[in-house]
């Protein structure tokens, strides 16, 4: 019984990550279709939405709903923005996909950069939001909070709504067409641009949503984002980076892996718990050699 | 023994078979035509010979040796080489650098002799020459310092023959070497083909649309259509072989309507 | 003003900078490799010479040379008391201090060469952008990693007094110019292994593997192996970078070796020129004076006191110098050249004939 009271705190944390990973990744997955490209400053949209979120309330006063809608329209903007400025005029120019991906590292920097100037001026370069993250339940010595009633529904309804959209609506099933071959799609005359300013706004969206919950979550810095894209890029690799499904499980596999995962292991083979960031290191490196394109892969044309 | 035999040769794309079951044996030395509508498997099957792909089922012997599974680097070790239809070219490399990459055991290819000038010179220097003379054949000679993005289409197609030619070829397989190559120059591509044929007992399998100048040069064809091999023979018999043109013309498909059919048109008409 | 710190330390930092450049231009300006990941070899080289030194030195704490200098034996690396012991041995001893230094350098060359062709593995089954996700995900990971655990480099408290191998020369400013000089030389050594790399057939092969991997697989090219050759040589060399710079700053820690050093490291490869030697080397160059002149202490010389971390705003300049030119020059200052092999003098003759 002590053992399993004792799985209960990383059991609830993993499902905390896993929901928040898959809200980072899945517009990682996304922008990724449209673009052939791995955004790195996507991290840097993660930690716009945490920042707005984190201002809105401390500074502003504002409560925790207004505050997030807040983090979400900044995520969106900057998203569209920086592919406005930077990569429609580079995928117009026909640029190779590596230059792409230079290109947002060099966004990611700029960004994130610019956010550690912001945060230096005003004393923001390590700081709590002022939302009481309540206890809600508890679970042997795990604790059910405020934050998991409001990510883990957000990840099962973004699963839930992807999955109808792109199973049921037009624009989602010719996203995936364009997903699988955007030459292809654009010979077939499919509103490419259209699809691909909604993947920004999505991707965006997401991103601004889950820095906001992580800022009610943990503290925030400058580079909360940055340091959380090795997760995002170990769930959207375990998608095969295509596949918004194969995204949304590697999300819960990385979430569990380095809680639930570290925890067994630190509890059954005495693996000290800082080998946490070894184990999402371990994931990608057994997808890379059993299934580098994707979990999902075998399943053929499966997109989702 | 044939230094090529394919055997129930089938490669399936998700449930579409593009070569459905092909045997066939190439002699050594033969010049050998193959020819069908678009779509018939031709370049699947070189993609298959070449190793790019791996055959669904069947077997490929190369010299007695089985290469089904190999990968296309050793195949071309062992001396079978190929072209694509469309060149791929190296882009940012020059033309001299394109032709100079396919000889085998450069020394200067490993890191460690690279490092030594003196010790390749020699092997480079010898190389170049015979560069020189294959990218004269190909009149090519003068944009040897070009970059390849200043060539022209019909360029681009010679230099990836001239490439092919560089390696050490027993087996070459030329996928359409005169397509947009100006007529002058498609029938010097064949004659030199026909030389180093005669001269090093190269053997050729040739992809050609233009039956009109690839009949005149080839001792036999083999003629495919969706996937599988429909008749084999001397370019006489096959001008006049009704399944032949049955599978050009008849077809009512409309993939096989366009272009190809156009251009066996003239070519069998050519022969006839 | 005493300007001599300064030099030495520019100097220094444009030899390790090079050398950084060098590999990564072969990596990714010839073969098409994005090792974003550039950064975990560079540590691999500050904490195999970390190691050798602190080892070795422990050990002669315990010996002779420990005795004649009157020093207790260290017990633990880590330990401030420790650090003093290494000063004083390093002080003392200049035959020791070369044989740490150049073993350290030859150890890391091989331990970053062969990490270098393992991590070549997930570059032949994947596409390039795997290969650069793949990369930075071990960078980052064994950072966590050696911060979280002391044997490697001490922890999160990193491992203070490596000391130069040329603390035996009295005047600091003598000494800053002798090392600069030696971190030069290497590089010097380094530039003309690029160099040499880049003129030859192999040169040749690399740039293929970039422009069509199968087009060179098809002609025959071992495109696995050719890789792992790269990875390995462009590895091995940034390990050999961060002996130099372990030794330079005296310390080794994890926090140093954060991704944006690959970055900055990538900016100047692509401002210089992709597959041109002599671009990456006005590149590293130029890259190297922003990286030394917005520093918070040479602000400081002219008056200057921004009121937020200098170290910020050149990451945005990097980073804006990184997008600015992929858009509007992706070629760089100076563009790629042909491969340069006897083979062009057949033809230049000809031409001239």
């Amino acid at each position: 019984m002590e053992f399993l009271a004792e799985l209960a705190a990383p059991l609830l944390t993993g499902l905390l990550h896993g929901s928040l990973f898959t809200l980072m990744a899945v517009g990682l997955t996304m922008t990724f279709s449209v673009t052939r490209m791995i955004n790195f400053a996507h991290a840097e949209l993660v930690t716009l939405g945490a920042y707005a979120a984190v201002v809105a309330v401390n500074n502003y006063g504002w409560s925790l709903g207004p505050a997030m809608a807040a983090a979400v329209l900044i995520g969106l903007a900057a998203a569209v923005l920086v592919d406005e400025l930077v990569y429609k005029p580079l995928t117009a120019m026909r640029a190779p996909d590596l230059y792409l991906m230079v290109a947002s590292i060099g966004v990611s920097m700029v960004l994130r950069h610019i956010i550690y100037i912001f945060a230096d001026l005003n004393g923001l370069l390590n700081v709590k939001a002022r939302v009481l993250n309540n206890p809600v339940m508890f679970v042997g010595y795990g604790t059910v909070t405020t934050v998991h009633l409001w990510a883990v529904p957000a990840a099962l309804l973004l699963a839930l709504g992807l999955h109808l959209f792109l199973t049921q609506s037009l624009t989602g099933k010719v996203m995936r067409a364009v997903a699988d071959n955007v030459m292809l799609a654009q010979a077939s005359a499919a509103p490419v641009a259209r699809i691909r300013r909604l993947a920004w706004i999505a991707a965006g969206s997401l991103a601004g949503l889950a820095g906001a919950v992580w800022a009610v979550y943990s503290p925030v810095t400058p580079s909360v984002g940055w340091g959380l894209l090795p997760r995002m890029f170990a769930s959207a690799i375990i998608g095969g980076l295509v596949s918004f499904s194969g995204t949304f499980i590697g999300a819960y596999v990385v979430g569990f892996a380095e809680n639930l995962g570290i925890f067994l292991a630190n509890y059954f083979l005495g693996t000290p718990l800082d080998y946490r960031g070894i184990i999402t290191f371990l994931i990608v490196a057994v997808m890379l050699l059993w299934r580098p394109a994707g979990v999902l892969a075998a399943r053929g044309g499966g997109r989702w | 023994m044939a230094l090529l035999e394919v055997r129930g040769l089938h490669k399936d794309f998700g449930g579409a078979a593009a070569v459905a079951g092909v045997d066939f044996t190439l002699e050594a030395g033969a010049f050998v035509g193959l020819i069908g509508p678009n779509g018939s498997g031709k370049t699947t099957l070189f993609n298959l010979l070449s190793g790019v792909l791996r055959p669904t089922r069947g077997e490929i012997y190369f010299d007695g040796q089985r290469i089904d599974g190999l990968s296309p680097d050793r195949i071309f070790r062992l001396g079978l080489v190929r072209t694509f239809q469309v060149p791929r070219l190296f882009r940012h490399m020059t033309t001299l650098e394109n032709a100079l990459l396919p000889p085998e055991d450069q020394l200067g290819e490993s890191p460690w002799h690279a490092l030594w000038p003196k010790r390749w010179r020699q092997q480079e220097l010898a190389l170049a020459h015979k560069a020189r003379a294959v990218l004269e054949t190909f009149r090519l000679d003068h944009a040897a310092l070009q970059g390849t993005t200043e060539l022209s289409g019909g360029q681009m197609k010679l230099l990836e023959a001239a490439r092919a030619l560089m390696g050490r070829a027993r087996l070459l397989l030329f996928d359409e070497p005169a397509a947009g190559v100006a007529p002058a120059l498609a029938r010097s591509v064949f004659d030199h083909l026909r030389r180093l044929q005669r001269e090093t007992g190269m053997t050729l399998l040739v992809i050609e649309h233009r039956l009109d100048v690839l009949f005149e040069y080839v001792d036999d064809a083999i003629v495919m259509d969706r996937g599988r091999i429909i008749a084999r023979g001397k370019p006489a018999e096959l001008a006049r072989d009704p399944r032949v043109i049955a599978a050009y013309f008849g077809g009512g498909d409309g993939q096989q309507a366009g272009e190809p059919g156009g251009a066996a048109g003239s070519g069998v008409t050519a022969m006839g | 003003m005493n300007l001599t710190p300064l030099i030495a330390s520019f100097l220094v930092f444009y030899g390790l900078y090079l050398i950084l450049s060098l590999s990564l231009n072969l990596e990714y300006g010839y073969a098409g490799q994005p090792n974003f990941g550039k950064v975990f070899f560079y540590s691999v080289g500050a904490y195999t010479a970390g190691a050798v030194t602190a080892h070795t030195l422990r050990w002669a704490s315990f010996g002779p040379m420990g005795e004649a200098l009157g020093l207790p034996p260290v017990a633990d690396i880590c330990s401030a008391a420790a650090a003093v012991v290494r000063e004083q041995l390093a002080a003392a001893h200049p035959g020791l201090m070369a044989v740490i230094f150049l073993t350290s350098l030859v150890l890391a060359a091989l331990l970053g060469a062969a990490a270098g062709y393992l991590l070549s593995y997930p570059a032949l089954r994947v596409r390039e952008v795997y290969l650069a996700m793949v990369l930075l995900i071990v960078a980052e990971i064994s950072r966590s990693y050696v911060r979280a655990n002391s044997a490697i480099a001490c922890g999160a408290h990193g491992l203070v007094g490596v000391p130069n191998p040329l603390l035996w020369i009295d005047d600091p400013g003598v000494r800053g110019y002798a090392y600069a000089a030696a971190v030069l030389a290497v590089a010097g050594i380094v530039y003309v292994v690029a160099q040499r790399l880049g003129n030859s057939p192999f040169g040749r092969v690399l740039k293929a593997v970039r422009d069509d991997e199968l087009a060179a697989q098809v002609l025959g090219k071992r495109v696995a192996r050719i890789k792992g050759q790269v990875m390995a040589i462009g590895s091995g060399m940034a390990a050999v970078a961060g002996v130099l710079y372990a030794f330079h700053v005296q310390f080794v820690g994890a926090e140093d070796f954060i991704p944006v050093i690959t970055f900055n490291v990538l900016a100047m490869v692509i401002l210089g020129g992709a597959a041109n030697h002599k671009g990456v080397a006005l590149g590293a160059l130029i890259l190297t004076a922003v990286d030394r002149m917005s520093r918070t202490s040479f602000l400081a010389l002219f008056g200057l006191q921004p009121p937020f971390d200098v170290n910020y705003l050149r990451y945005v300049i990097i980073g804006a110098l990184l997008v600015v030119l992929i858009m509007f020059r992706p070629q760089g200052l100076l563009p790629e050249g042909p491969v340069r092999t006897p083979a062009v003098e057949v033809f230049q003759r000809r031409g001239s004939a």
